[in-house]
């Protein structure tokens, strides 16, 4: 139980956007939904802040990448659900291939050959 | 506005559904936790304190909507709204303070807009509607007239332009006899209602066919005011019989309220083109043309197919058709029947107007200047906690702007309960005024408020919010008085103004006592006038009929004496060149002169004493002797040294001795000095020896003056009544006092002093505010000085002194620099004042006096307080 607090992360800046459109692209959740999601998907290691993710919905929203409407859970509450639209998904996958060549380029740097590299200076 | 209350409507919603959004997220987090074995009141805690700080959480989330400045606004509106309510005495003098420097300005600009500009009512597009003018290629003035048959030919063919005519108003007879009254009338063509876009109140317009019909029964479209004043508005006159110029009409239709026309002038009456006695005339050019072209079609497009139809029909006189646009500047004043200076006057008061709105903005700067000081630890401690200057600003000029408006709500109430002020004294009788409040004035008004607040509010807003302004302050109030110097210049300026408006009431007021103190030469206040309508009657028949009447007057019990004259005062007069000199001498004198030929009891009747000589007689008649009356100027200025008395009058070209057998007092005929300008005096004749061809002066006669016993103008219904039955043809006859007359040419100054005097008396209670909360304040502030300066000997005197010092140095500034300011801007109001001086020390005086007694009043309350200042309390309070 308190290990799941353990191990938190801050995600980087701008991330947390990409996190939050890749979690609907798998259907429409309430905002705890989300959270508890990317927390899941990262087994446990990416901490969403409350703090940070509603107004990063509302952001979302405001860009009309995600809609929102009230409904009610399975558990009887009344919940707001957001769900990815045309737009976020066409964002998303920009976001993706970008998110790509930043890995990417930070690999490379962090790759043993970049080690090598500096070695042989 | 729509979409504005719109949003701020789904800021609200948003807002709720943010909270519900979070508490769900925190019962879901909290739920989770129970599920993994926490115990309920635990695992709410621990959700809430995952969360984080909530209304930071709401606050980021909400910025994401970018509404922050609108909440923050609204929350604004609501602290000034509270602050407001909290201190009701601050209020309700800033409100009202604003709300009389605005309605003054909005009235007064509504003055100047109904008597300067004219807007048609009851028109249509009036925009659209245009002066159909004829043009000759030669490059002379165009020709703004037409006959019937040029109407007649245009308007058949046209297809691009509604085309109507109308005559000139002018006055005709209404009723029999001796119920019979002069109105105005108009000869319009059957479609200008129609052209107009006119929809009558009640009844129908004009037919073609009434149009043309000539002879017989005819018909006739009441004005409003007339309706009103003669049938008080009875609708059941449709298909009456009334007769107009001797002929009978039908009542058909009655024009809606304020109705005119393209032009000012009032009409009483309608009457279709046939009624003219001319109408077919090719040779009267006697119609207006009004043309409004048809939708699409431009003004060029169809004053080229008026100029084409019109070339093709005959039309001789002209080359083109031109269409003119309607000026909306009032061109003729003459048709208001007010000396041109009421509105120069109108002019002028609408600029004292905005000065009484900028000392009401500089109390209200000045009230929310010591506000600001008494909220000064707040501001502190607000900018200690990192609000923002601009943030601090925004406050203090909501609460201004809010105050503002609410200031311009209760002007707009003021300026509605005003409009019996204005119609007495500021505009001409009759004048149409229901429209006073319209849209235009409620905008003007919001205008109004809004540069109210910001002038008011910016300042000490910026002053308020400085931080080291704030940070001298926790410390005490001692260094305030220094740092007041805006202040002190905003009531020296306040003072300045006061002054200003006060020598201008001061003006006005002892131009008017000169006025009313003209020696008119002749006692107005007794003093009846009749005039009956003579037009088509020869000289003689005139004489006699005048003749008749006098005689029946003088029958009357009221009255005294009864004389008759061919000239009024006030009403007409004549002039010509003369020549004096002795009898038998050829060495002439030439002279300008104003004639008038009256009947022996002229000077008994109008009250004026014989100075030199005798009056007429009766045997001053034809074929004796001619003689002669002069006015004293006339006695001074051709006499010289000599006396006037059996020197000889000459007639320009005549050759007969006139002998002047006495001098009368000079009688005004007019107040405004210009017309007595370039006369030597004036020349009375007997009527009965003028009209015998005495000295070759030959005017009939041109009125009946009566003195009266009592009031003139109690008796003008018996002595009309009297005198109808023997008025020539049994026509009406016109009777009123000669003040009514007077009156109207008193207008502008009776305007100027009244509204003078009110602007006046409402700066000097602005500035006795000011004046009052800048030494209550100083006084507040330096209580524990005073109270030190007592502790150490000073004796009440001595801080009544210091007091005083203050109050009356800002307030002896503010006098001289009002007074040079006066002196430099009375002479561009000369031409209104009258027998005075804009100069005039003793106004000055009078002024300068008033406000240093108010503003000496002003400081008493402070000063005494001050004095009573217990050195104890004082020095303990500090």
């Amino acid at each position: 139980m308190k290990e799941r607090y353990k191990n938190r992360i801050e995600l980087l800046q701008g991330t947390l956007d990409l996190l939050i459109l890749q979690t609907l692209l798998w259907g429409p959740r309430h905002g705890y939904g989300i959270s508890q999601a990317i927390r899941a998907d990262s087994r446990e290691v990416l901490q969403v802040d409350t703090g940070s993710l509603y107004p990063a919905l509302h952001r979302l929203e405001r860009k009309k990448w995600i809609a929102a409407e009230w409904k009610t859970s399975e558990n009887n509450q009344r919940v707001r659900v957001y769900r990815l639209t045309q737009g976020g998904r066409k964002h998303l996958s920009a976001e993706r291939s970008r998110w790509a060549q930043i890995s990417e380029a930070i690999a490379g740097i962090l790759e043993p050959g970049g080690k090598a590299a500096l070695e042989d200076s | 506005m729509n979409l504005r209350f719109w949003r701020i409507g789904r800021l609200y919603r948003r807002g709720s559904e943010l909270e519900e959004e979070i508490a769900s997220h925190l019962r879901m987090a909290a739920q989770e936790r129970v599920e993994h074995g926490a115990a309920p009141e635990k695992a709410a805690e621990a959700a809430r304190r995952e969360l984080g700080n909530a209304t930071l959480v709401r606050e980021t989330t909400r910025d994401q909507w970018g509404w922050r400045w609108l909440e923050d606004l609204l929350q604004d509106f609501r602290f000034a709204a509270h602050g407001l309510r909290r201190s009701p005495g601050f209020a309700l003098t800033i409100v009202l303070t604003l709300a009389l420097g605005v309605g003054a300005n909005v009235t007064m600009l509504g003055v100047v807009r109904m008597l300067l500009f004219h807007t048609p009512v009851h028109v249509l597009h009036p925009e659209n509607v245009m002066r159909v003018n004829a043009v000759d290629k030669g490059g002379n003035p165009p020709i703004d007239t037409a006959n019937y048959p040029g109407y007649q030919r245009l308007a058949g063919h046209l297809r691009l332009l509604n085309l109507a005519a109308q005559g000139f108003p002018y006055a005709t007879d209404f009723g029999h006899g001796a119920a019979a009254r002069e109105v105005q009338r108009n000869y319009v063509s059957h479609n200008y209602f129609d052209v107009l876009g006119t929809k009558l109140l009640l009844g129908r317009p004009f037919s073609a066919e009434e149009e043309t019909r000539t002879g017989g029964d005819s018909v006739a479209i009441l004005g409003y005011g007339f309706w009103q004043q003669e049938f008080h508005g009875d609708p059941r006159v449709l298909g009456q019989e009334v007769s107009i110029d001797g002929r009978p009409h039908a009542i058909i239709g009655i024009a809606p309220q304020g109705f005119t026309g393209m032009d000012p002038t009032a009409v009483d009456m309608w009457l279709p083109l046939g009624d003219s006695p001319i109408l077919s005339s090719a040779g009267a050019w006697w119609l207006q043309l009004i043309g409004r072209p048809v939708r699409g079609a431009t003004p060029q497009q169809a004053a080229a197919e008026a100029t084409n139809v019109f070339l093709h029909s005959g039309g001789t006189r002209t080359d083109a058709i031109r269409l003119t646009r309607y000026s909306s500047v009032r061109q003729a004043t003459i048709n208001f029947r007010v000396e041109a200076n009421a509105e120069q006057v109108a002019l002028w008061l609408s600029g004292v107007a905005f000065l009484v709105f900028l000392i009401a903005c500089a109390n209200v700067a000045n009230l929310f200047f010591v506000r600001a000081i008494q909220r000064r630890q707040e501001t502190a401690v607000r900018l200690q906690l990192g609000a923002t200057r601009w943030r601090l600003v925004r406050q203090f000029l909501v609460e201004s702007l809010l105050a503002s408006a609410m200031g311009g709500a209760a002007a707009l109430v003021l300026a509605y309960w005003a409009r019996p002020l204005v119609q007495t004294f500021l505009l001409p009788p009759h004048f149409y005024m229901g429209y006073f409040l319209s849209p235009n004035t409620i905008v003007l008004t919001g205008c109004f408020a809004v540069v109210a607040g910001v002038a008011s509010g910016l300042w000490p807003a910026w002053r308020a919010s400085r931080p080291d302004l704030s940070v001298a302050l926790k410390s005490g109030g001692h260094a305030l008085h220094e740092r007041s110097t805006m202040r002190s210049v905003l009531l020296v300026g306040q003072v300045a103004l006061t002054l200003l408006l006060s020598i201008g009431a001061a003006l006005f007021v002892r131009s008017l006592r000169s006025v009313h103190a003209i020696q008119l030469g002749f006692d107005a206040r007794h003093v009846l006038v009749a005039m009956a309508s003579t037009s088509g009657y020869k000289p003689a028949d005139i004489d006699a009929a005048y003749e008749q009447m006098r005689q029946r007057a003088q029958s009357l019990p009221g009255i005294q004496r009864a004389a008759i004259a061919a000239f009024v005062p006030f009403f007409s007069d004549a002039m010509g060149s003369v020549r004096v000199g002795r009898p038998g001498t050829s060495h002439l004198r030439d002279a300008n002169a104003i004639f008038n030929l009256v009947s022996p009891d002229y000077f008994a009747a109008m009250g004026m004493r014989i100075v030199k000589g005798r009056g007429f007689l009766n045997t001053d008649v034809a074929g004796a002797p001619s003689v002669a009356v002069v006015s004293e100027s006339f006695a001074h200025n051709l006499g010289g040294s000599e006396s006037i008395l059996n020197q000889c009058v000459f007639n320009d070209g005549g050759k007969d001795c006139v002998r002047i057998v006495g001098v009368v007092p000079d009688e005004n005929r007019s107040l405004n000095p210009q017309v007595m300008m370039g006369y030597d005096g004036k020349v009375y004749v007997p009527l009965n020896q003028a009209s015998g061809g005495s000295g070759g002066w030959s005017f009939p006669a041109g009125g009946l003056v009566m003195r009266t016993k009592g009031d003139p103008s109690r008796m003008e219904h018996e002595v009309a009544a009297a005198l109808a039955g023997v008025a020539p043809g049994g026509r009406y006859v016109d009777v009123q006092p000669i003040m009514a007359k007077i009156d109207q040419q008193t207008l502008s100054w009776r305007m100027g002093a009244s509204m003078f005097t009110l602007f006046g008396a409402l700066a000097l209670t602005l500035s006795a505010i000011g004046v009052y909360g800048m030494l209550a304040f100083l006084v507040r502030y330096r209580t524990a000085e005073i109270g030190l300066r007592l502790a150490l000997g000073a004796m009440p005197g001595d801080i009544l002194a210091l007091v005083f010092r203050r109050g009356m140095l800002l307030v002896g500034s503010g006098i001289a620099i009002g007074a040079g300011a006066a002196v430099a801007l009375a002479r561009l109001m000369k031409s209104l004042l009258y027998g005075i001086a804009p100069t005039d020390a003793t106004s000055y005086a009078i002024a300068a006096a008033v406000v240093v007694i108010v503003a000496l009043a002003a400081c008493w309350i402070p000063a005494r307080r001050a004095m009573r200042v217990n050195p104890m309390v004082a020095l303990r309070h500090e």
